[in-house]
């Protein structure tokens, strides 16, 4: 195209923006349309593979008019802002109801889920066209009826998942058999096309629970389903994640529990046997789970795989990152935190002038006017002077948090299943990072094997990396880590809380360092270096006895229970409820240990 | 006779080296059931004409997704005397009642396991597998103790993830009632950016050719049998080494055929396209007969690319000479 020609259109593109809002809502919070004059511009957008893409994160509407152009759409400006502002507005929305359609699909789809983020776009693209053909007044049907003229002869013959789609939007919109390349002699496809149809229109308004349905339709489609180009040019939600933050998926929600009955089986579609009850289909009959709505926790694995789905490009690391922290959020837990000799509180001495260049904000204007009603910047402004005087409340400091967690083989991986250690660590470090505190976290396996924060941080994201890293080798402690830890802390320095997360390897602690030193003593005087007491969650299967003074114990057991006198606060978490009750007696403990002070 | 059938191409599993992980966007094939048991009467009535004993052992993807396999494997059994097998990764044994049907259906089942722990299910994106995978080889095997005709088989994949742990997994699979192990390394054909991280090395393969001998005598001495032949060893080797073997005469050293998820029949799983015939052209005993021979004749009637640097572990005796 010539740079007028592409003037000119770009041009008429913008012209259009409003009338395609006036479709939805005027008051959207979509930001003007990105128009790419260039396949190259449109990649540096993250548009590729289609003409057009909705970004989520920063709710922008992308267009590749050259791409429009090729396919000979370049005068149906209006549809296609129209349709991806539905993305905004309609479906999907957000990046967390993004996230959630592709999980209730990918449950419709065993075996078959990696198509899932296919289904989603053309489910939520027969939602929103339905609309603007029909309530609008737009010319959807025209859009397919080019792409089917684009394709042309010379291509392959159309998948059965696209002949299907056709078929569907023929029913909708009541079109010949075929006008949009939908199924004229094929009875079945016909007959799931009407049933695709009535999906859309039954599930208009609850097209969430409709999802489940219309892949269930799709999905003996899929099993032969290859590369179509048709069906790829439409993709405009594949990337629509990226950047995101999807939240709430960490658990199952009870619909998506629920089996997932074929449209067909569907009373609401069929309109047949109207009267059975719809319980059975709405998937009352899922057995409950513990009694807890919803309680049924997502498994990292799967996390992550629908994240992917939804756009987002993180690697397994960063996924569990993202999973701890969501799951552990509900459980944080009042921190301790100690009370300071002494809290000094801002006290006013007097006045001082305001100068250009100091703080806008510092002019005590009330001051200045009384200097003179005619304020000349520089030369009658005035701000306060402070200075700080003993306060009669003392004064809060939270303790700071030394993390070691184990990661030998023995321990579950994290960025597969659920850690429960590797969860109340989070839970833990958040709760400290909430109020203030600083947290080291060393990862640690085999000799040698070890990763750690630099220093103690207050970077969420730093500690959880760490957390939830992964060596799966043998099991050695490194003690010089705790060494150097408190040999080199200032005696002035804040009090630190140590937590181990670990097994029975833990008393690899005990054993001697690389100069001979007992790790008995290496750990004593680092639980006295830090002042805020020392405590072990430990993934245990042989529980501890409750007496300490149990003589017969022997190996770990005896190792754990010298620990326990020496001092170490001792906590078998394996399970929900265990890790649920540690957080709480570790919050009670040093709460109550803390005395006049506050957990917060 | 074994006739290795890839009756699906459907998985369940998210295995990043192997070519129908569920995860990758690609056609499904499901052979047609008409056809497969056409063929497999057709080979029962060579086995009795011949005398030849008959095995058709079933892979895929995952070949007991496929509708319909428990039923016609155990109709084929009883009805025609072939010998049957299967290839699974064991995601179904939880099912009720899967682990007798399985026990009445075949006479060899194998399991894909790959490490011991959490690293097999890291590999395979299965989370919780290791204790389902585990207890249902338990059951398996105690079926098999009470009296059922089954030859219980492990397969392991060697790569870099798991060869640390392979011995500790040969312990474990014969705790388990596991009677035989076979093993082989990760190939770079399916998932090339999957094997340039975890191929083995020729490092890697001389330690476990010297830990080897010792491994298999304490197998054995515990009743399982390790097939760790020489020959395939070698063929290891070679491989990590990036040397060439080529194999231009395969039938005296290859014991089996393969017919993949479209019903074309070859010498192996890598000449499909290059040999294979349509099961369709299989109308008679006679054709089976002669079948061996007429695939050799256009073997050499157009030699294969892929034989200069054969890929088949049955060439190389994965199973030992008597397999």
């Amino acid at each position: 195209m010539s740079e007028e020609a592409v003037s000119t259109l770009m041009d008429a593109w913008r012209a259009a923006w409003p009338q395609a809002l006036a479709a939805w809502s005027r008051f959207t919070r979509l930001q003007d349309p990105r128009l790419c004059a260039t396949r190259v511009e449109a990649a540096g957008e993250g548009l590729s593979g289609s003409f057009a893409m909705i970004r989520l994160v920063d709710q922008r509407v992308v267009i590749d008019l050259a791409e429009v152009t090729r396919f000979g759409l370049h005068d149906h400006a209006v549809e296609i802002l129209a349709h991806e502002i539905g993305h905004h507005v309609l479906a999907p929305a957000t990046a967390s109801d993004h996230a959630r359609l592709l999980a209730r699909i990918r449950r419709a789809l065993p075996t078959l889920e990696a198509h899932a983020p296919m289904v989603a776009n053309l489910y939520t693209d027969l939602l929103i066209n339905d609309r603007l053909q029909r309530q609008c007044g737009l010319r959807m049907a025209e859009i397919y009826q080019r792409l089917a003229a684009h394709a042309g002869p010379s291509t392959p013959g159309a998948s059965p998942v696209w002949t299907l789609y056709m078929g569907i939007y023929e029913q909708l919109w009541q079109q010949a058999a075929g006008t949009l390349g939908g199924p004229v002699d094929d009875a079945e496809l016909r007959g799931d096309a009407w049933l695709g149809a009535r999906v859309i229109r039954v599930y208009a308004g609850e097209w969430m629970d409709g999802a489940g349905r219309f892949a269930a339709l799709l999905l003996p489609r899929l099993l032969e389903q290859a590369g179509d180009a048709r069906v790829d040019a439409l993709m405009d939600t594949r990337q629509a994640g990226q950047g995101s933050q999807p939240a709430g998926l960490d658990r199952l929600e009870e619909d998506e529990l629920a089996p997932v009955p074929h449209p067909s089986m569907d009373p609401r579609i069929t309109g047949e046997a109207a009267d059975v009850d719809q319980a059975v289909v709405q998937g009352d009959d899922a057995p409950a789970r513990d009694g807890q709505p919803g309680a049924q926790a997502r498994e990292p694995f799967e996390y992550g795989e629908i994240l992917r789905a939804a756009g987002l490009d993180l690697d397994d690391h960063q996924l569990a990152v993202r999973y701890y922290r969501e799951r552990a959020l509900p459980h944080l837990v009042r921190y301790p935190v100690r009370p300071q000799p002494q809290a000094l509180e801002p006290q006013i001495e007097g006045l001082e002038p305001w100068e250009p260049g100091d703080p806008l904000d510092a002019v005590d204007w009330l001051q200045s006017v009384l200097q003179s009603p005619r304020v000349v910047p520089g030369l009658t402004t005035v701000q306060r002077v402070y200075g700080l005087a003993p306060g009669r409340e003392p004064d809060d400091e939270p303790i700071d948090l030394d993390l070691y967690v184990d990661s030998s083989g023995s321990m579950p991986d994290p960025q597969q299943r659920t850690s429960w250690l590797a969860l109340a660590g989070a839970v833990i470090a958040l709760s400290a990072l909430r109020v203030g505190a600083r947290v080291q976290a060393t990862l640690w396996s085999g000799k040698h094997q070890y990763l750690h924060t630099g220093d103690f941080v207050r970077s969420e994201d730093e500690v959880l990396k760490v957390l939830t890293g992964y060596f799966g080798g043998a099991t050695a402690f490194p003690i010089h880590r705790l060494r150097e830890t408190y040999a080199q802390r200032p005696p002035q320095a804040r009090a630190v809380h140590i937590l181990h997360l670990s097994d029975d390897g833990i008393t690899t602690m005990f054993d001697d360092d690389e100069r001979g030193t007992s790790g008995w003593d290496v750990a004593a005087g680092a639980l006295a270096a830090a002042r805020g007491g020392g405590t072990m969650a430990l993934n245990l299967y042989s529980p501890l006895p409750d007496t300490l003074a149990d003589r017969a114990a022997a190996g770990w057991t005896a190792d754990l229970l010298r620990a326990r006198d020496a001092g170490w606060d001792i906590h078998v978490v394996r399970d929900m409820p265990e890790l649920l009750g540690f957080a709480q007696a570790f919050s009670r403990r040093h709460y109550q240990q803390a005395g006049t002070g506050t957990g917060r | 006779m074994i006739v290795l059938w890839r009756i699906t191409t459907v998985c369940n599993l998210a295995c990043g080296f192997c070519a129908y992980d569920r995860r990758v966007v690609q056609p499904r094939r499901q052979v047609d059931a008409d056809e497969v048991e056409r063929v497999a009467t057709l080979l029962g009535r060579y086995q009795v004409a011949s005398g030849e004993p008959v095995m058709l052992s079933w892979l895929g993807g995952e070949p007991l997704l496929w509708p319909g396999v428990l039923a016609l494997s155990r109709r084929l059994r009883q009805q025609h005397g072939l010998r049957l097998s299967v290839t699974t990764n064991g995601t179904t044994l939880r099912r009720a009642g899967m682990v007798e049907a399985l026990a009445e259906a075949f006479d060899e089942i194998t399991v894909s396991i790959d490490a011991p722990d959490a690293v097999h299910e890291r590999l395979r994106g299965w989370p919780g597998g290791m204790s389902q995978l585990a207890d249902g080889i338990r059951r398996l095997a105690r079926l098999r103790d009470a009296g059922a005709a089954l030859t219980l088989r492990a397969n392991v994949v060697l790569m870099q993830d798991t060869l640390p742990s392979f011995e500790a997994l040969c312990a474990c699979l014969a705790d388990w009632g596991v009677e035989q192990i076979t093993f082989n390394q990760l190939g770079g054909r399916d998932r090339p950016e999957f094997h340039r991280r975890q191929a083995l090395t020729p490092a890697d393969v001389d330690r476990l050719r010297a830990a080897m001998p010792a491994l298999v005598a304490a197998l054995k001495a515990r009743g399982v049998r390790l097939h760790a032949e020489d020959g395939y060893l070698a063929r290891l080797e070679a491989s990590a080494r990036g040397q060439a073997l080529a194999v231009h005469d395969c039938e005296s050293r290859r014991p089996t055929l393969f017919i993949d998820e479209h019903a074309r029949i070859a010498p192996c799983s890598v000449t499909v396209d290059d040999f294979g015939l349509p099961t369709r052209a299989l109308r008679s005993v006679a054709d089976v007969a002669a079948l061996r021979s007429r695939l050799s004749a256009r073997r050499r009637a157009a030699p294969s690319a892929v034989c200069g640097d054969c890929p088949s572990t049955q060439v190389f005796s994965k199973f030992g000479a008597c397999a």
